[in-house]
């Protein structure tokens, strides 16, 4: 598979758990979780809402700006490809910290997203290297 | 050359665009209130303990039966307001119980979301224990932003650990009773019966005669003035 078919893929998955995080988080339901994860504590937590907008909206997004990049291959969209992953792998880092450090619970699929943003950020990076 | 130039130029304005975003979310964070992290110390204890201790009580009732006032006390554990009257006006008002001149039975009501539950059913266990009062109190010391998910056993634990004479383990097991859950089924019932809309509401009168709905104050003079005219 091409780094851009990988990327299709991996955004795909991003923005389907960002849109289920979204309707779980307006919809005030606790998202499926595991058992080593307290997504309710988190989705609750003051970290689940930037400047009043729900985290997860956010990544919805960033995954929805980066699919639309992709969806055409160009100097520029590789450009705007990396810029949303990076901005989008940096974000999920900061949260990733406040799930740890400040919350003291982790959500399953935001570490999956933030997992996915990095990959993301490490694939367009490269893609624009290889240009 | 111009590829590495063109990736450096896009990691550098995504990092001043995150930078930003943690500026911004750090900043919105720290208006809201948190509750103490674990492992950081709880606040208020000492003051709790110095307000409460020596003055008699017996489940949601503190200070003696021959109190000649009674005030009646509608509140949510995670309400802000009422951690606020809690804070601000309480401290004066305890004067008045400790000198034998007025009763205040405490109603915690399950108001504002599940969290409200949660600690509520902790604290009808810790009623049974005749220490409501100081649970209470050490709580609204700690609130956090309501319905958070900060109100965890272990939070519920901490305070009720440091509520001297509490056997915590015991209130957590018993949560979940009968009898702990009375509390705030009677708290429920009577607030409904009084059409209560918010908290913290208040009735006061004489002690055994007619109870009177008493207007929120977070000024002490101006909550004891009121009082007065209600016990009149």
């Amino acid at each position: 598979m091409t780094a851009r078919g990988s990327m299709l893929v991996l955004a795909g998955i991003g923005l389907v758990i960002s849109v289920y995080l979204t309707s779980t988080h307006y919809a005030d339901v606790a998202p499926v979780c595991t058992g080593l994860s307290d997504c309710l504590r988190v989705q609750r937590s003051v970290y689940a809402e930037w400047v009043g907008i729900p985290v997860a909206l956010i990544g919805v997004i960033g995954y929805a700006g980066i699919l639309a990049a992709l969806a055409r291959d160009g100097a520029v969209r590789r450009l705007i490809v990396a810029f949303f992953a990076l901005v989008g792998a940096g974000f999920s880092g900061y949260l990733t910290w406040a799930e740890a450090a400040q919350i003291d619970a982790f959500c399953q699929w935001c570490l999956v997203s933030a997992g996915i943003m990095v990959a993301l950020a490490v694939l367009s990076s490269l893609r624009v290297l290889r240009s | 050359v111009s590829a590495r130039r063109d990736l450096a130029g896009v990691a550098a304005l995504a990092a001043v665009v995150v930078a930003g975003m943690i500026a911004v979310g750090e900043a919105t964070v720290k208006e809201v209130p948190q509750a103490p992290r674990a492992g950081s110390a709880l606040a208020g204890v000492a003051e709790v303990r110095a307000q409460l201790d020596g003055i008699p009580q017996d489940g949601a009732a503190l200070g003696g039966p021959g109190a000649p006032v009674t005030l009646v006390e509608f509140l949510d554990l995670q309400c802000p307001f009422c951690a606020q009257w809690d804070l601000k006006v309480l401290p004066s008002v305890l004067e008045r119980v400790r000198r034998g001149r007025l009763r205040i039975v405490m109603r915690p009501l399950h108001f504002l979301g599940p969290d409200s539950g949660k600690a509520v059913s902790v604290a009808g266990a810790v009623a049974a224990q005749d220490r409501l009062w100081q649970f209470v109190d050490i709580f609204f010391h700690n609130q956090g932003e309501e319905n958070s998910g900060y109100v965890t056993d272990a939070f519920l634990r901490r305070v009720a650990a440091a509520v001297p004479g509490l056997d915590a383990g015991r209130a957590l097991a018993e949560s979940g009773s009968p009898a702990a859950q009375k509390l705030t089924e009677d708290a429920n019932e009577e607030a409904k019966r009084v059409r209560l809309e918010s908290t913290p509401s208040f009735l006061a009168g004489r002690t055994g005669g007619k109870l009177h709905s008493l207007a929120v104050s977070y000024d002490p003079d101006e909550f004891l003035a009121a009082l007065d005219k209600a016990a009149r």
